[in-house]
């Protein structure tokens, strides 16, 4: 297997994302030197494994190379098995096929999206507070500290994109030599253990933030009727957005409606 | 017109991470804020307004065929349109989160031409008149001039609207639109609160 280019090929899973196969000319292009390795272009061989390829897939892009890992090894079982073997193990890759993507798209779902891409924005927003850019506030610095912002962007990329890479490598590896004891690999770590950690720590560390940016925005101003109208209105926000996530509804909608509403009361103010 | 094409360009380019290639996050409003404040020399509006467009898009999570808004057109957007038409960085917002909410509906429609285009894609393969390579390569050069249209488009229109209308808004509506810029890290932090207090489920 040539780990590398297929890592590499991971990243391009989603390259012909389409609502009626989803991934799946991605998870093709992912597979094609294997394939390729594996059967004669043009034999009827290869191109049994390409119509089998070219089957609906959808996983967590991240996550994608332990399915992929898998998929390999069960297309080598594939090539190498005879005849009256072969029906058999084409519908044990399917059943690896849609198990592996399910399982990984909800822990890749939960730990990159949910949990991981958040917390590195939170690293971000602490690294500008540590460098006394208050970005929150309506008038942010505007002095010469580009470095330091850079650090600070910089940062959430490797927050998010160490763990990441090195699950996509990981996987590839895991769900190779895996079988069906360890589920291809994917129970080899504890995913809920590492997902519970970082949320915990993002609360933590959010907490921090709110705090800190109260401090930053009214921690100089006095008890004037303006600044506690201006508390009370932010209060009754934060309660709002609790109420509409509790909700399911996305609180890009709280602030549509709240421009609007502000607008149109502006006027009959 | 030579920088807006470019900066379309990039934005279109950095787009691309959102799904099609890499999500590496370079596509996150965070980066794209950031780049296209430094290219325009607006480092930290564009910071500003990746920050807070990452923090209101927080509770969209794409997964399996949602299709939410693109963060990085409306941190894109917004950032040029406070920089070509030197609008104020609380309509730029507003105006970018409506251009990537509308962009939403230009990416389903998208993936529903390329689930459309699919079948014949597949014969094609089957019968080796193409390379997989070659059909990724089309799909994703489609991807960045769709998007690059987009923002060219959206320049154009909103951008020209507003200096039209500037000089009549009245004080009050800039005062409506401020407040409500100034409630979008609150309402983001209480998100990211709320996210981080869900925890998995133990089987």
């Amino acid at each position: 297997m040539k780990r590398f280019s297929i890592f590499l090929r991971t990243f391009l899973i989603q390259g012909f994302w389409n609502f009626s196969q989803m991934q799946n000319l991605g998870a093709l292009f992912v597979m094609d030197t294997t394939l390729k390795r594996l059967y004669k272009p043009g034999s009827d061989a290869y191109l049994r494994a390409l119509v089998r390829n070219m089957e609906t897939f959808n996983t967590n892009p991240v996550m994608s190379s332990y399915s992929i890992g898998a998929m390999i090894r069960q297309e080598e079982v594939l090539a190498s098995s005879k005849k009256e073997d072969f029906e058999e193990q084409e519908r044990e890759w399917r059943i690896i096929r849609a198990t592996t993507a399910n399982t990984a798209a909800s822990i890749g779902d939960r730990l990159f999206w949910a949990t991981l891409k958040p917390l590195s924005l939170v690293f971000c927003i602490l690294v500008l507070f540590a460098s006394e850019i208050q970005v929150i506030h309506e008038e942010i610095y505007k002095g010469e500290m580009l470095l330091k912002v850079f650090l600070a962007v910089l940062a959430a990329l490797l927050v998010y994109n160490i763990p990441s890479i090195a699950v996509r490598l990981r996987g590839l590896k895991d769900s190779y030599q895996g079988n069906e004891e360890n589920f291809y690999g994917l129970i080899n770590l504890n995913w809920n253990k590492a997902i519970t950690f970082l949320k915990t720590l993002g609360q933590i560390f959010t907490v921090f933030i709110i705090f800190y940016g109260i401090y930053i925005v009214f921690g100089n101003s006095s008890l004037n009727p303006d600044s506690i109208a201006r508390m009370s209105l932010l209060v009754a926000f934060i309660i709002l957005s609790i109420f509409m996530k509790k909700l399911n509804i996305p609180n890009i909608f709280l602030y549509i409606i709240a421009a609007i509403v502000f607008g149109i009361a502006s006027f009959l103010a | 017109m030579g920088a807006l094409l470019l900066f379309c360009a990039v934005l279109a380019f950095l787009e691309l991470d959102t799904t099609y290639l890499g999500q590496v996050l370079l596509s996150r409003p965070l980066v794209v804020g950031s780049a296209l404040g430094f290219l325009t020399g607006n480092f930290f509006i564009g910071l500003q307004l990746g920050i807070f467009t990452e923090l209101i898009y927080l509770d969209f999570i794409p997964i399996g065929g949602v299709v939410p808004p693109s963060g990085a057109i409306s941190a894109g957007i917004a950032v040029l349109m406070a920089h070509i038409f030197a609008m104020d960085i609380y309509f730029a917002f507003f105006i970018g989160i409506l251009c990537g909410i509308i962009f939403s509906f230009v990416e389903r429609k998208i993936r529903r031409y390329r689930a459309k285009l699919l079948p014949k894609i597949e014969r094609a393969l089957y019968e080796g008149k193409t390379s997989i390579g070659k059909v990724m390569l089309q799909s994703i050069i489609f991807q960045f001039l769709a998007v690059f249209a987009f923002a060219l488009v959206a320049l154009t229109i909103f951008g020209p609207l507003f200096s039209l209308i500037n000089q009549d808004i009245p004080e009050k509506l800039h005062i409506a639109f401020k407040f409500s810029y100034f409630v979008v890290p609150w309402v983001g932090l209480s998100i990211l609160f709320i996210s981080f207090s869900t925890k998995p489920k133990t089987d």
